[in-house]
């Protein structure tokens, strides 16, 4: 297990900047590492579930050499209360990670010879175990948990089991705050892997592997409810301190207390910021069914789509353009073009700290190539 | 109805031909209704019950009603009375064991969604609801199934339009009370005028009571839940156990109610966990009741001066607010805190019962409370939804429960006659609804297999 000082110098650089290494910043997409994403079509969560993840998997080079006898840590995306739906679909055919794409994959990192894997998430405005969110919504968690040796499970809204939050530094200062304050978990992993639902977001352009970090960051800091000077002990409330900068998060004043107050502009930068101080070694965006419009059912007239299509990498930059691409958008585009017609790109803005690519050109597509996985998000009929 | 006091003329009582509506609260302080009025409403079959809220020259006003031939008084002390008396009162105030009729709460609050709305509520992230549900439910256990009424008028200070009408109706009723029907200043100076609009207007209002008695053996229904709230819901424990049937009922977890006293009395069969929210533990006997259904493989959840259990360790709740014990097949679950905010103790209450028991699950349902109610044995129920913001939602609701029905019919307030619904598996053990829109109010009956 990697020693917590070694750990966090890797996560924060300052192993390279206490050896004297200027970190340099690739200001150009080119200049950021490519890597391979897998595409597969995949209609349904039944039996070609599993089968087309193992194989997306090899394709990139096979989960072993990743995740053998480590602890593995998996963001899920959970966003908003299960009580909500998109007409009478349920969540995890809409706009969560569905459970039997969070227990494929949980069996594959287990067969890959993962020693553990912890399933993450911070639940909207509770502290409550992820077993009873689950059961609130008729999952059944133990299709998860005993989907391969040593699977569990943890809240990382608020502070959990750890005596103290793990705090993580972007590059350079950071876009928005020099240090982010998370849940000891995604400090206590050797590999992390973002797992999520492909989808657009009303305030950030897209929601994929880079996004769903933002969930990350636990509401006893990043929250309305949250203490001023101190977190507070549970969950209350929105990060709207990060959408709309009406207060700082517990403890912490933000780099230019006079950027714009708006979400386009705030979410991106912290999303850039928390992929580059937590990196993502593995993306997952689930795209068999989804929804249009937005990120969950308080966005006006969503609906049920079925894209069809799963996509993994290990950059999280390079897996989003990919998946940008099959949803019909160019991940190139910055503010003012769909999909970021009101906010900055947050791909631009890690690529610009060297996280990865997002130029088509220089990434290698495996498995289904992207015109024949292409699902237009704005144009396609709902389901 | 309330008969509005400057309803002086005996013609208006034509507009409560062909309604359902059958009994005249009438001002008995001050402005009397003329003779007239009470003589023609006698000749339509209606029955008057004058409400005196003046204790000054009240033993005046309690003769002039015997001697005008009222049917009954409405007033805080019934015991004053010869007539038949109806308890009439503040909540708080109300007297329980004095022997009245009929039970009326004087502040029950008007349903909605209060007008600072548009705001996201509190604790709940979903907009505050005032509803009177809760109480009805409490009402009707401390009355021994006598009729509750609630005695709220609408705001005066806007124009309150028909949906509104309707949710005080069915907010009363789908808890088996009654909203006594009191009119805004503005409907009725159009209804006295007979404007169209008016008359419209109250067509559908008392349409709606129309459906409510004709469905009056629903109210015969007790709730279903294996959550029971015991609790004297009064003195020092009246804020804490009030407010925590309020909030439980906007997480949407059924209840049942044991009034303390007769906890003795009550059957508890079901219940998979007791809320005893009371300040103080109980006495010996009572104690002694509550610890053999823990063993029996029951959750109790009390307050923070309910001594630990001599010679157990206590573990903690995942969100470490409460010391569990494990006695037999059970647990005891005592607050760390001394003062636990009802809201919390909602929440937990859940989850220390586990949504693995949930005896229903609502979806897309923020601004709606359900009462889940069931015949004895099981095999029928009716679920009542009301919509506390009177418009048809854009994302409709959904409902799952673990008890397999097989069958299930809609009734709304605008339809004459029930719509079948399809009842599908749903995605964990049970069975799940989807509902059609609806305005302010639907009600779900279910049938079971034998």
């Amino acid at each position: 297990m990697h020693s917590q000082i070694s750990r966090r110098q890797l996560l924060s650089g300052l192993g390279a900047a206490a050896a004297g290494v200027a970190l340099s910043r690739p200001a150009l997409a080119s200049e950021a590492p490519a890597s391979t994403v897998a595409v597969a079509k995949c209609k349904t969560y039944g039996s070609e579930l599993t089968p087309a993840l193992e194989q997306m998997f090899d394709q990139l080079g096979g989960l072993g050499r990743i995740v053998k006898g480590k602890t593995v840590a998996v963001k899920i995306n959970m966003t908003g209360s299960g009580g909500d739906r998109v007409g009478h679909h349920p969540a995890a055919l809409t706009h969560w990670t569905h459970p039997r794409v969070i227990g494929a994959t949980a069996h594959l990192l287990g067969k890959a010879g993962a020693r553990r894997i912890r399933i993450l998430e911070s639940p909207w405005q509770t502290a409550a175990p992820i077993e009873e969110v689950m059961l609130a919504v008729n999952w059944d968690p133990q299709l998860i948990l005993g989907a391969a040796p040593n699977v569990e499970f943890e809240n990382t809204n608020w502070l959990g089991n750890a005596k103290k939050y793990s705090r993580f530094y972007p590059p350079d200062g950071g876009y928005m705050f020099k240090s982010y304050d998370l849940n000891h978990s995604y400090e206590d992993c050797d590999v992390f892997v973002s797992l999520t639902k492909m989808k657009e977001h009303a305030t950030c352009g897209v929601t994929l592997s880079m996004k769903n970090c933002f969930g990350a960051t636990p509401c006893t800091i990043y929250g309305e409810g949250a203490g001023k000077d101190e977190p507070s002990e549970f969950p209350h409330g929105g990060r709207t301190p990060i959408h709309y900068g009406n207060r700082n998060p517990s403890g912490y004043q933000e780099n230019d207390p006079k950027s714009p107050r708006k979400g386009g502009y705030r979410v991106p930068r912290v999303v850039a910021d928390l992929v580059a101080a937590r990196p993502v070694h593995l993306a997952i965006v689930e795209g068999i069914t989804t929804m249009n419009r937005g990120e969950g059912p308080w966005i006006r007239g969503s609906q049920l789509i079925r894209p069809g299509v799963i996509v993994a990498g290990t950059n999280c930059v390079s897996t989003d353009a990919v998946s940008m691409a099959v949803m019909g958008f160019d991940p190139a585009a910055g503010r003012g073009t769909a999909p970021f017609e009101t906010s900055d790109s947050h791909l631009r803005l890690a690529a610009k700290y060297g996280v990865g690519t997002y130029d088509l050109r220089r990434i290698e597509v495996t498995g289904t190539p992207i015109r024949e996985a292409r699902f237009p998000f704005r144009t396609q009929p709902p389901a | 109805m309330r008969w509005p006091e400057d309803w002086r003329d005996p013609s208006l009582l034509d507009l409560l031909r062909d309604t359902p509506i059958n009994c005249l609260v009438v001002e008995w302080d001050n402005e009397r209704p003329p003779a007239a009025v009470l003589e023609q409403g006698r000749r339509l079959g209606l029955r008057f019950v004058g409400h005196i809220e003046s204790t000054a020259g009240r033993a005046a006003a309690l003769q002039s009603a015997q001697a005008a031939g009222l049917d009954a008084v409405a007033l805080d002390n019934p015991k004053e009375a010869k007539l038949p008396a109806i308890a009439w009162a503040e909540k708080s105030k109300l007297p329980w064991s004095s022997g009245a009729a009929v039970f009326a709460a004087a502040d029950a609050v008007w349903p909605g969604i209060p007008s600072r709305a548009g705001e996201r509520g509190g604790p709940t992230a979903v907009p505050w609801v005032d509803a009177n549900g809760w109480f009805l439910q409490l009402a009707r256990t401390l009355a021994h199934g006598k009729p509750v009424w609630l005695a709220t008028a609408p705001p005066q200070a806007e124009a309150v339009r028909t949906p509104r009408y309707l949710l005080a109706i069915a907010d009363a009723c789908a808890y088996g009370g009654r909203w006594v029907i009191t009119l805004d200043d503005k409907l009725r100076a159009s209804l006295a005028a007979r404007s169209q609009d008016a008359l419209d207007e109250w067509k559908a209002i008392t349409g709606a009571v129309r459906f409510f008695e004709t469905h009056r053996e629903w109210s015969s229904l007790a709730p279903y839940a294996n959550l029971a709230v015991l609790s004297d819901f009064s003195g020092a424990n009246e804020f804490a156990s009030q407010e925590l049937l309020n909030l439980l009922a906007r997480r949407g977890v059924p209840y049942r109610i044991i009034e303390k006293s007769r906890a003795d009395a009550t059957e508890w069969t079901g219940i998979k966990g007791i809320l005893f929210p009371d300040e103080q533990p109980p006495g010996d006997d009572l104690k002694k009741k509550l610890l053999s259904f823990v063993e029996g493989g029951g959750t109790l959840i009390v307050q923070a001066k309910w001594p630990a259990p001599a010679g157990l360790g206590a573990t903690s709740d995942a969100l470490r607010r409460w010391n569990l014990y494990a006695i037999g097949k059970g647990r005891l679950a005592i607050a760390k805190d001394e003062s636990q905010d009802p809201y919390v103790v909602a929440a937990d209450a859940q989850i220390l019962l586990s949504h693995r028991n949930d005896v229903v699950r609502y979806f897309n349902f923020g601004t709606m409370n359900g009462y889940y109610t069931s015949a004895a044995g099981g095999r029928r129920a009716v679920l009542h939804v009301v919509n506390y913001t009177t418009r048809t939602s854009s994302n409709p609701v959904s409902i799952t429960l673990p008890r397999r029905y097989e069958a299930a019919r809609l009734w709304r307030l605008d339809t004459d006659s029930p719509a079948p619904l399809e009842v599908a598996p749903a995605e964990m053990t049970g069975v799940e609804i989807h509902l059609p829109p609806f305005g302010v109010y639907a009600a779900i009956e279910l049938e079971a297999a034998g």
